[in-house]
């Protein structure tokens, strides 16, 4: 526990951190980490129902101040409110088999690095009252945990990413119209997925998201190796379709200039539908994805 | 370009290597789980004519830098630039080997072939510049240093050796002295009629050094000359025959000459020898002891081999007497040779066991007692007569080995020494001694290990008894003794134990120190002397090969000079060319090595360069 005390668990190789206890206990570790770094309470909500008054500390909202009092009394307070379930969120885990893979021993695959990136991001936001909940999909629905704020709901979502993937191929329309059905009113939807999918294949249930007002925002998860190709020769096969490619290093330009490609077209095709899209790289510390998810659900206050 | 180790040219097959991979690239490596295998498929599908191209250029690279790779194992000489026309030549180390030899001699129209040979080496002097170093190199192995001038004027006055010379290691000689000259290029030009007798035997030189060849390629003319002339017997008693064979196209008319020492020779037979037989020429000469003689024709365009010199000793037949411990062979044998006149009976000679020896012997030659309960009185005896060698131990059976004769000792006696006696080894058996002959109190004496017993060796039942006890007793024996000896001109030779001197045909005398000496270089006949009496001869003759003038081609030549670095001409302007443009050339394995590693250099740019449109 010393050196997480010492350095923010969401600033480190992921693949460290990971390597250092379980889901749970590492997804906590970043959270903490994380809400270190914002400065500020990350609690707040659209409640009325007043509760009571607090001196200010570092890090509140200003926001929240009172300001009557503070020219009246010369002092700064804080207004309190009953807090309640202000969002509803589901996390949609793509956990097909192209996830379980990694281009380097020293790094987690991509599975494992999105499972912790969910279980945090779950975490954080049901520390903000938020109601959370999951869908895990590969060629079709694995798990769906229904969004709620209880106490015990984390327990239940990591309980849930703790179950084996299929290993099959992706099926993310399905797990989207799962997150639909799931959640009622409007709120937040995260898709966690590497996209080794057709695009036509997720464009319509997500513009069905899109048209029942839920936020949607899309984390592309791609291992380092996806991005810069750097192998020797040899006959590349797709896990999930059985596609075999013969190639060596000599494409690794033309390679570059197509996955460049294809995240252009990801990022358009989000763009167009009104989708949040981030590209995540499983080499990077937790913090970045984290950050820019709850960004995602901060636009929606 | 030429190549010091071409067989590594096979390397280059592994050029294949690239090649196949780059045919079979799609049909060979690993299987390999890849996720975004569609990725992959769609950039070979939307780059394919880059990638294509990419990989072409890289295939070409790779076999470039194999083939670059094997071309430097070959370790390539050659000028990395082209000889500057007008700028003169690089700093060079020549060495001219000129071929002086006898065959040089020969008329061709109206004058010596060395004057071609000549000619050229003048001509490469004179192409020479101040920074140049001049190596003059004959046959005879001699090496002349010094400026152009010296140099011409060495030319000028080289003349035809009277032998073959050793043109082969004159040419090793010269590529020696040449070598490791640092910083200045160094060659070696051989300039040589071609004799294919010289050139016979191929031979090899070091890797660095570099040779032109030049044959002037005229056709050889025809020559005759004596190429042997042998007595026989080796000692006349007192007539005797000389074989004689000449080299000549037909029978040709020759003339035996004989005479004693300072006197002049006098014609003792003349004989027509057909070409190439062995004729038998007989002679008896009025004149008695160490006798010189030449055998002669007449002139041609070659004189030095139309005569050919031989020593033969005349005197009576010597007075043997065999004694009976000696055994009955020796005395059937004695009997033989008596009745061709050969030997007589008396007592110049005695053939004896050695515990039959007794006061006043004269010359004798002594076996060992067929009883070895005598051995004790045959050493007493020899120790009374002065003779410094006993009998010892009785060694094993072994084979018996001489020049003339091969016999096997079932039984023989160690010839153990007393002091240090001056003698000759005649015969050995298991690198023992079994026959000595020296001279001791002013008498000459023969021991042999063996008595001349069937039993004891074989050699008394052998056809070869007779002769070898007849050349025995004349040679070692009887009348003066001594040796006669052979040596080609300026040739080695062993200096028997019984010459302290050479006496020159002019009666000047050369002494002889040494174990080893250097013949004269002027055929003749030398007589061996030792104390100032008469001991032998040594005969210096033309090496009978000589005579052949059969010539090769230059190519011919090179080809049996074994180097990377030989070449020939055919002229002499080629010649001058070549000898410089030494001087620029160079082992190319440093550049060819950097040309392979830019060229990797490339390959591993190309493959890792990731600028747009290269892909």
């Amino acid at each position: 526990m010393e050196p997480l005390q010492a350095t923010r668990a969401d600033l480190i190789d992921p693949a460290a951190l990971a390597a250092l206890g379980r889901l749970e206990v590492v997804a906590r570790w970043i959270v903490d980490g994380f809400m270190t770094g914002l400065h500020r309470s990350p609690r707040k909500g659209f409640s009325v129902e007043f509760a009571e008054y607090r001196p200010y500390q570092a890090g509140d909202d200003p926001r929240y101040i009172d300001w009557k009092i503070a020219a009246r009394a010369d002092r700064w307070v804080i207004r309190q409110y009953e807090e309640e379930t202000n969002l509803r969120a589901t996390l949609v885990l793509d956990v097909s088999r192209s996830m379980a893979w990694r281009g380097d021993p020293s790094r987690l695959t991509k599975l494992d690095y999105a499972d912790r990136l969910v279980a945090a991001l779950a975490l954080l936001l049901l520390r903000q009252r938020d109601a959370v909940g999951l869908v895990r999909f590969d060629d079709q629905v694995r798990s769906a945990v229904s969004p709620r704020a209880q106490r015990g709901q984390w327990r239940r979502i990591v309980s849930a990413l703790e179950e084996p993937g299929a290993g099959a191929a992706s099926a993310a329309g399905e797990g989207l119209r799962q997150a639909a059905r799931l959640v009622r009113r409007r709120g937040l939807v995260v898709l966690v997925t590497d996209l080794l999918m057709d695009r036509e294949e997720i464009e319509e249930p997500l513009r069905a998201l899109r048209a029942a007002g839920h936020d949607v925002t899309a984390l592309h998860v791609m291992d380092p190796a996806e991005r810069d190709f750097a192998a020797g020769e040899a006959l590349y096969r797709d896990p999930e379709s059985g596609l075999e490619v013969p190639a060596a290093a000599h494409v690794r330009t033309a390679y570059r200039e197509t996955v460049d490609a294809v995240v252009a077209e990801w990022r358009a095709t989000f763009g167009r539908l009104g989708v949040g899209y981030e590209l995540v790289d499983t080499s990077q510390p937790f913090a970045v994805p984290l950050r820019r998810a709850f960004a995602a659900r901060e636009r929606l206050f | 370009m030429n190549f010091i180790a071409p067989l590594w040219f096979l390397l280059g097959a592994a050029a294949a290597v690239p090649l196949l991979v780059h045919l079979l690239r799609r049909r060979s490596g690993a299987t390999t789980e890849f996720p975004a295998t569609r990725y992959l498929l769609r950039a070979e599908r939307e780059h394919s004519r880059a990638i294509r191209l990419r990989n072409l250029l890289l295939m070409l690279l790779r076999v470039l830098a194999v083939l670059l790779l094997a071309v430097a194992a070959a370790r390539p000489l050659g000028r990395l630039l082209a000889p500057a026309a007008a700028a003169g030549h690089a700093p060079t180390a020549l060495a001219i080997v000129l071929d002086n030899s006898l065959s040089t001699s020969v008329i061709e129209d109206g004058r010596p072939a060395l004057e071609p040979l000549r000619d050229a080496a003048r001509a490469l002097v004179e192409a020479a510049t101040d920074q140049d170093r001049i190596y003059l190199v004959t046959a005879d192995g001699q090496v002349r240093a010094g400026s152009r001038q010296s140099a011409l004027a060495a030319i000028g006055t080289i003349t035809p050796l009277a032998g073959a010379g050793d043109l082969p290691g004159a040419v090793r000689r010269a590529s020696g002295v040449v070598a490791g000259m640092g910083n200045i290029a160094s060659h070696v030009v051989v300039l040589t009629d071609g004799q294919r007798t010289t050139w016979d035997t191929p031979f090899d030189l070091p890797e660095e050094a570099s040779v032109t060849l030049f044959v002037p390629g005229t056709p050889a003319p025809a020559n005759r000359g004596v190429i042997a002339a042998s007595p026989r017997p080796e000692r006349w008693t007192p007539s005797g025959a000389l074989d004689v064979r000449i080299h000549a196209q037909d029978s040709t008319p020759i003339r035996v000459l004989l005479g004693a020492r300072g006197r002049e020779l006098r014609t003792v037979a003349r004989a027509v020898a057909p070409p190439g037989a062995v004729i038998a020429v007989r002679a008896s000469p009025v004149d008695t002891g160490w006798l010189a003689g030449r055998v002669e024709m007449d002139g041609d365009e070659m004189p030095g081999d139309d005569v050919r010199y031989y020593a033969v000793w005349v005197g009576p037949a010597p007075r043997v007497r065999v004694l009976p411990g000696a055994g009955p062979f020796a005395q059937s044998a004695v009997d033989a040779v008596r009745s061709t006149g050969a030997l007589q009976a008396g007592d110049d000679v005695r053939i004896l066991s050695a515990d039959e020896l007794g006061p006043g012997h004269g010359a004798v030659l002594v076996v060992p007692p067929g009883a070895p309960a005598l051995h004790g009185a045959a050493n007493a005896a020899l120790g009374r007569a002065g003779i410094p060698w006993r009998f010892g131990a009785q060694g094993g059976p072994g084979t018996v080995r001489g020049d003339d004769v091969q016999f096997t000792a079932h039984r023989s006696y160690a010839l153990t020494p007393v002091g240090v006696p001056e003698t000759d080894t005649l015969l050995t058996v298991n690198d023992r001694l079994w026959a000595v002959a020296g001279a001791a109190n002013g008498t000459r004496y023969v021991v042999i290990a063996s008595p001349l017993l069937p039993e004891a060796t074989d050699l008394p039942v052998r056809a070869v008894f007779v002769p070898w006890l007849a050349s025995l007793v004349t040679n070692h024996l009887a009348g003066t003794g001594g040796v006669v000896m052979h040596a080609a001109p300026a040739q080695v030779f062993r200096r028997p134990a019984s010459a302290d001197a050479l006496v020159k045909p002019d009666g000047t005398t050369i002494p002889l120190a040494d174990e080893q000496d250097a013949a004269p270089a002027e055929p003749g006949v030398y007589f061996l002397a030792r104390q100032g009496t008469t001991t032998g001869a040594l005969v210096v003759n033309v090496e009978e090969i000589e005579s052949v003038l059969d010539r090769l081609q230059s190519t011919e030549v090179a080809a049996r000079i074994r180097g990377p670095q030989v070449g020939s001409v055919s002229s002499r302007e080629s010649l001058v060319r070549a000898a410089f443009a030494a001087g620029g050339t160079r082992t190319l394995v440093g550049p060819v090595l950097l040309l392979a590693l830019l060229v990797l250099g490339a390959e591993a740019f190309v493959t890792t360069f990731r600028a747009r449109g290269t892909a």
